[in-house]
């Protein structure tokens, strides 16, 4: 079907023009996941490895598109399997450009020694560890559209549960013809509502993480990154509540179907779902692109701080940096590129941290060196497989 | 306020920890009954391992400036000082003035960096004069 591939064409670029925005929401000494001191962002070697990775991304696009043509052609395609490779393809080909650049940067800062007297620093602000993340509270105000959708799904599932057939339709296939069908139990109606807390208490707990998160302070702009990183960090869990806001929509629109028509779900409903969920996505990369912007804009070109420029911001700012080394020097944020494989993937036993902030792209990332690490992936991974297992139990 | 912990510095981050709250202390920028972050928290903000902020700490308890509580975590805390604590500052601050002296310094440069360091320190002073 046409509108299918074209479809999945749409799902591609996507996902391409959000690896084509990643670069712009990072942090302005993270280059391809490589720590870069502040006196070498203007190195032509940067913007060597930048050129090649967008070169690179159009060239994905236009491979995947040719494919996208090819299989569409072909009976293939009736597998249903062709899109789903496609897509895994592109996105194994992003990391393959990602890390091509990652690693030409990692070797040119080798070998000129790009940290060879810079005096690496971290920086916490423990008035703001007080002050406005103590206000955590207050984000909860946008987990409530989640939170009412929920029990709004709960409610109706309570009223129609007399209503509904012995046995109705709980699967469907891409045309929204249902192709699956449960006997009636407590279980398999209020699955879906299961479903939805599960999404939300996953949500909940990784934004509660989130929110205590460390902020990475530059040092070479303490005051602007400082502000820029928290605001980030605010509109990601804002936008993370939001799309959990919607797959609880979603749930509560198929199942006020299911549950109050007893029937078919129609082919608009199936695309109005698709349609949405790609409108939230496209909306949510767009206002992570602008407030990285406008965040960055407003911050500015800052010359490099001295350490007296630092210590006129703080009374005492670096009273311990002075005293250890004698002479004033550049303050460079920490060259922590040891604990990050591959730059993407974090351990390091002495942090405390379970999330640290990405160093390619915008959110969070796991510090696999804690336990509660593993078992936040592993209740993200189980989630589907879950679905899957009481799917077929309640089916049966 | 904030703390800046230089990594390659060859003075142990649990002293720069230290140093840093004294200095805050001085300055006025922390007052008595003030909370100081968690240990695990501050670890975590720094990307260290806690054991080096629990130092720190521990090193501010000792010397009567902190109280560590189960219950609201370390809160600033100036006990009087003991009677040999004049004596001991003054051996420190004897060898640190030595070092300028010897490096030339003249002695009212010495004494004009001394009272500029004093005038940023909080005037307001009515937290140590009832122990004097």
């Amino acid at each position: 079907m046409w509108s299918w591939s074209l479809a999945q064409i749409l799902v591609l670029l996507v996902v391409l023009l959000a690896a084509a925005l990643v670069p712009s929401f990072t942090q302005r000494t993270l280059v391809f996941g490589v720590r870069v001191p502040p006196n070498r962002l203007g190195h032509p070697a940067l913007q060597r490895a930048r050129r090649g990775y967008y070169i690179g991304l159009v060239g994905i696009a236009v491979l995947a598109i040719a494919a996208e043509a090819m299989v569409d052609s072909h009976l293939f395609n009736d597998l249903g399997i062709a899109d789903p490779v496609i897509l895994m393809a592109a996105l194994l080909a992003e990391f393959v450009d990602y890390y091509l650049c990652h690693r030409y940067v990692r070797k040119v800062k080798q070998e000129d020694d790009w940290y060879a007297g810079q005096r690496q620093v971290v920086i916490a602000d423990t008035a703001w560890m007080s002050g406005d993340r103590g206000k955590g509270g207050v984000w909860l105000v946008w987990a409530l559209p989640s939170l009412v959708i929920l029990a709004a799904t709960a409610v109706l599932g309570i009223i129609e549960f007399p209503r509904i057939p012995e046995v109705f339709p709980v699967h469907f296939d891409l045309q929204g013809q249902p192709n699956g069908w449960a006997h009636k139990s407590v279980l398999s109606v209020f699955l879906p509502v299961v479903l939805q807390l599960m999404v939300t208490l996953i949500i909940g707990s990784l934004t509660a993480l989130a929110v205590r998160a460390p902020l990475r302070i530059d040092a070479s702009e303490p005051n602007e990154s400082a502000r820029r990183e928290w605001l980030m960090a605010r509109r990601i869990i804002q936008g993370v509540w939001l799309l959990c806001a919607c797959i609880n929509a979603v749930l509560l629109w198929i199942n006020a179907v299911i549950w109050t028509q007893a029937g078919r779900l129609g082919t608009e409903v199936m695309m109005a779902v698709n349609v949405i969920v790609a409108v939230v996505v496209v909306a949510m990369l767009f206002w992570l692109y602008i407030t990285a912007r406008t965040t960055r804009e407003s911050g500015g070109r800052h010359a490099d701080f001295s350490s007296s420029q630092l210590q006129a911001t703080g009374p005492q700012g670096t009273g311990a940096v002075d005293s250890s080394s004698g002479h004033p020097g550049r303050l460079v944020p920490r060259d922590d590129d040891r604990y990050w494989i591959a730059g993407v993937f974090y351990f390091n036993r002495d942090d405390p941290s379970v999330l640290v902030p990405k160093r390619f792209g915008a959110g969070w990332t796991f510090n696999m060196a804690r336990p509660l690490a593993w078992v936040f992936l592993l209740g993200i991974l189980a989630l589907p497989a879950l679905i899957v297992v009481v799917g077929v139990v309640a089916s049966n | 306020m904030r703390i800046v912990l230089e990594l390659e510095s060859p003075q142990p981050l649990y002293q720069q920890i230290r140093d840093q709250i004294v200095l805050a202390l001085a300055t006025g920028e922390l007052r008595d009954g003030d909370g100081l972050p968690a240990t695990r928290q501050l670890a975590a903000e720094f990307g260290i391992n806690f054991h080096t902020v629990n130092k720190a700490y521990d090193l501010l308890r000792e010397e009567g400036l902190i109280r560590l509580t189960r219950k609201s975590g370390a809160v600033v805390h100036r006990e009087p000082p003991p009677p040999a604590f004049a004596d001991d500052w003054k051996q420190r601050a004897r060898v640190l003035l030595a070092e300028a002296y010897v490096k030339g310094m003249s002695r009212t440069e010495i004494q004009a960096a001394c009272e500029s360091i004093l005038n940023g320190f909080a005037a307001d002073e009515s937290g140590t004069e009832e122990w004097s």
